[in-house]
């Protein structure tokens, strides 16, 4: 047999057998879901271009294989949280599949909102796919796990927040020669706070003097919302070493210094005026900006560098209708103090937020079997690379070898390479179930600093001292 | 000098409606331009025009089931709070009914608290106390005309009753002499006369009803849903489409503007009618 015939047997044979397995998974659905004929499920949503992939694509294939019918409810994210906590507070079972943001799923544990999907699956084999495995998993799915490690959420969106600087300035001979000149040293991505604040301050001058909507860095300050508290807890104070917004479980949910927490630490304190500085020479709608609108202002071409939710960092790289700087985006590690980066790999720390939801099964549901099925439909590996493409976001290992997503990833800069490799040193929310109470106690404080009304360390020591005070009111602290 | 002052009033009126018709220009602007343009440096001259949001808005049939259901709820809900609101003031403008002062004003206490007051109540009572086996008003039309008339038909029977009671009952009178029936005297004496009246109320109950938000956006979720709660869908944490969002604003102008002007002659008269009775 000549090489040309055994390879042409081996393809043979190969597609053979793929189509063996596709028969086989397809039989595995159409008997698993005739059981459920004519149940319609119903999710709901944030209306993102992941979500909306499950509702204009998985959710027909399913159906068309499964003979269930799948309604995804899209909506705005507060509305989203607030029919999702109403119909599982009161029991009222209109959806059979919620979206669960990677921070509220401790507070959803607690309160027993959702189906144990590793206990279900194990309870009633009959129901588990031959092609789903939880250990297919990115290391995103870990939070959403109980104590005992059991699943409680399938993961459809994972980004982690990186540093996204402006590849076309970074490497402009003009540029790079009056920051060498002004600085003594290469103008590369920052490694360390000090040069990410140089470069900042190079740029927002170099905007200045050269007639240019430039700034050096972009800034979530808004002086309303909670993005901003986030970057600061999330994003800024992590790469300072003050992890878990600065409160020891371990230590009675310490937050304040005095009792062995860490909220308004020296670092901490050096964090945030770190942050404030940057802020102050970001551009001026920085003051106004949550998530979303750090994203346009680097879209549109108004930052050297900034820190960027991952789901932003795609379409900034690659949509040409929503973004001046397609083809121009570079990704990095953010900015670290000494010792972080160690913490990361140990263990003990971590570098930024590790952003994303899942799609979970509330304990009202009227049809939970037939939603777990769906939810490991969606699981699947050989869905994962169109879904990939059209959301940017990565649940599943086997998703980075697909040869396309490997195209798009060259697109972004590497950023799905950094997912891959460095994923596991970005953290997820800690896990509280008082995120919220905490987050809102702490935050009109924290927007008195942003304002000026207070200083940033007597700021975070109020900040300290009014967590653990609410930490008391709801029975954490001892 | 009185050349002069016969510009003023012309210049004045210019400004005027500059300034009331700029948002409705300005929003045109963002609705036909590309995403890249307004993240940039936005400019209020309309260069190029880029129809693409309104074709995704027209191609997605998403929107187009929000837009039906808008038109038939708010069309529900208008003519149902008008009927009624007609026929809760005829009473309380012909009979001497006790305490009809006070019944009057009891109407108008459900709009005194904010509608947000009664969402988790109207949630409840249309997922679970209005439930036949797994029939539900929750996420219906008929549950939402029914919603609305909570809000609408205090006002239906706060803007209708000046105008019955500006009909005189001297009319009702001589054609009860006539030998007309109850039913004869409502709907060919009262009715034609109250006209105006009743299409202002129909009018604004149904502009309140289309233009709605919050109690759209929790109690339905995928047959119900309206204009206004499809437009939440487009501010994402991944951006908020800033472009679409204008255009399906332009689109829910276009059907107030049409019954707006096909009535407008009767909004003045309606909302003076009875002003000065004698």
């Amino acid at each position: 047999m000549n090489i040309a015939l055994k390879i042409g047997a081996s393809a043979l044979a190969l597609s053979f057998a793929a189509g063996m397995a596709a028969a086989q998974d397809d039989s595995f659905w159409k008997e698993a879901g005739a059981q459920f004929e004519g149940v319609t499920l119903r999710g709901v949503t944030e209306a993102t271009p992941p979500s909306n992939y499950i509702k204009d694509v998985l959710a027909p294939q399913f159906e068309e294989l499964t003979g269930i019918r799948v309604d995804i409810e899209t909506t705005s994210w507060d509305q989203m949280y607030d029919k999702a906590i109403k119909d599982m507070e009161a029991g009222t079972g209109i959806y059979d599949m919620v979206y669960i943001e990677q921070d509220i799923v401790y507070a959803y544990l607690a309160r027993d909102f959702l189906t144990d999907i590793t206990g279900t699956l194990e309870e009633k084999p009959e129901l588990k796919s031959p092609t789903f495995e939880e250990s297919m998993l990115t290391s995103f799915a870990e939070f959403f796990r109980d104590d005992d490690g059991h699943l409680y959420g399938m993961p459809v969106e994972a980004f982690i927040k990186p540093y996204l600087y402006r590849t076309d300035l970074f490497s402009d001979p003009e540029i790079m020669a009056a920051f060498e000149e002004q600085t003594g040293r290469e103008l590369a991505p920052a490694k360390t706070h000090e040069e990410y604040t140089e470069i900042a301050e190079f740029f927002t001058q170099w905007g200045k003097d050269h007639d240019m909507d430039l700034w050096g860095a972009t800034a979530q300050a808004h002086t309303g919302h909670a993005a901003s508290w986030y970057e600061y807890f999330e994003s800024v104070a992590p790469t300072f070493g003050v992890y878990n917004w600065g409160i020891d479980p371990e230590n009675n949910y310490a937050a304040t210094v005095e009792n062995g927490g860490r909220m308004n630490s020296p670092e901490a304190k050096e964090a945030l005026k770190w942050w404030l500085h940057l802020r102050d020479i970001a551009p001026p709608e920085s003051v106004q900006s949550t998530w979303t609108e750090v994203a346009t202002t680097f879209a549109a071409g108004r930052a050297a560098q900034g820190l960027v939710y991952g789901e932003n960092a795609a379409w900034i790289a690659s949509d040409e209708n929503q973004s001046l700087v397609v083809g121009n985006v570079g990704v990095a590690l953010p900015p670290l103090a000494e010792g972080v980066l160690e913490d990361a790999e140990s263990g003990e720390g971590y570098l930024g937020y590790y952003d994303g939801g899942a799609f979970g099964l509330p304990v009202t549901s009227k049809n939970k079997e037939a939603a777990l099925l769906f939810l490991q439909y969606i699981a699947q590996d050989e869905l994962q690379a169109d879904w990939a493409l059209a959301g940017s976001r990565i649940t599943n290992d086997a998703t980075y070898d697909d040869p396309e997503v490997q195209a798009l990833n060259e697109e972004l800069g590497g950023y799905f390479d950094m997912l891959r490799d460095q994923g596991e040193l970005f953290g997820g929310a800690p896990a509280y179930p008082f995120h919220a109470q905490v987050r809102e106690a702490t935050a009109p404080i924290f927007y008195s600093i942003l304002t000026g009304d207070i200083g940033p360390d007597e700021g975070l020591d109020q900040m300290a001292a009014k967590a653990e005070e609410e930490l008391s009111s709801l029975g954490y602290r001892e | 000098m009185r050349k002069g002052n016969r510009w003023l009033p012309v210049l004045f009126w210019t400004l005027i409606s500059f300034l009331t018709l700029f948002p409705i220009y300005w929003l045109f602007v963002i609705s036909v331009k590309p995403a890249v343009e307004l993240f940039s440096t936005p400019s209020v001259i309309l260069s190029d025009v880029y129809w693409q949001n309104y074709l995704d808005v027209l191609g997605d049939r998403t929107l187009r089931g929000y837009m039906i259901n808008s038109l038939v709820i708010s069309t529900g809900n208008a003519v149902l709070c008008t009927l009624l609101g007609f026929m809760a003031c005829y009473a309380l403008s012909r009979f001497d009914l006790p305490g009809k002062e006070s019944i009057f004003f009891w109407t108008i206490t459900n709009r005194m608290a904010p509608p947000a007051v009664f969402l988790l109540p109207l949630f409840l009572l249309l997922t679970q106390v209005y439930r036949i086996g797994d029939f539900s008003l929750a996420d219906t039309r008929t549950g939402m005309i029914l919603v609305y008339c909570t809000f609408n038909l205090p006002f239906a029977i706060w803007t209708l009753r000046p105008t019955l009671d500006g009909i005189p009952k001297e009319l009702d009178e001589a054609a009860y002499v006539d030998g007309a029936s109850a039913w004869k005297v409502i709907s060919e004496v009262v009715f034609p006369l109250a006209r105006p009246g009743l299409a202002v109320t129909l009018i604004l109950t149904w502009v309140f009803a289309w233009n709605e938000y919050l109690l759209a956006a929790t109690l339905t979720n995928f047959n119900a849903r309206t204009l206004t709660t499809g437009l939440s869908e487009y501010v994402t944490t991944t951006g908020t489409e800033w472009g679409i969002m204008a255009a399906i604003s332009v689109f829910t102008l276009i059907p107030a503007l049409i019954i707006f002007s096909l009535v407008q002659r009767h909004i003045v008269t309606g909302l003076t009618f009875g002003a000065v009775k004698g």
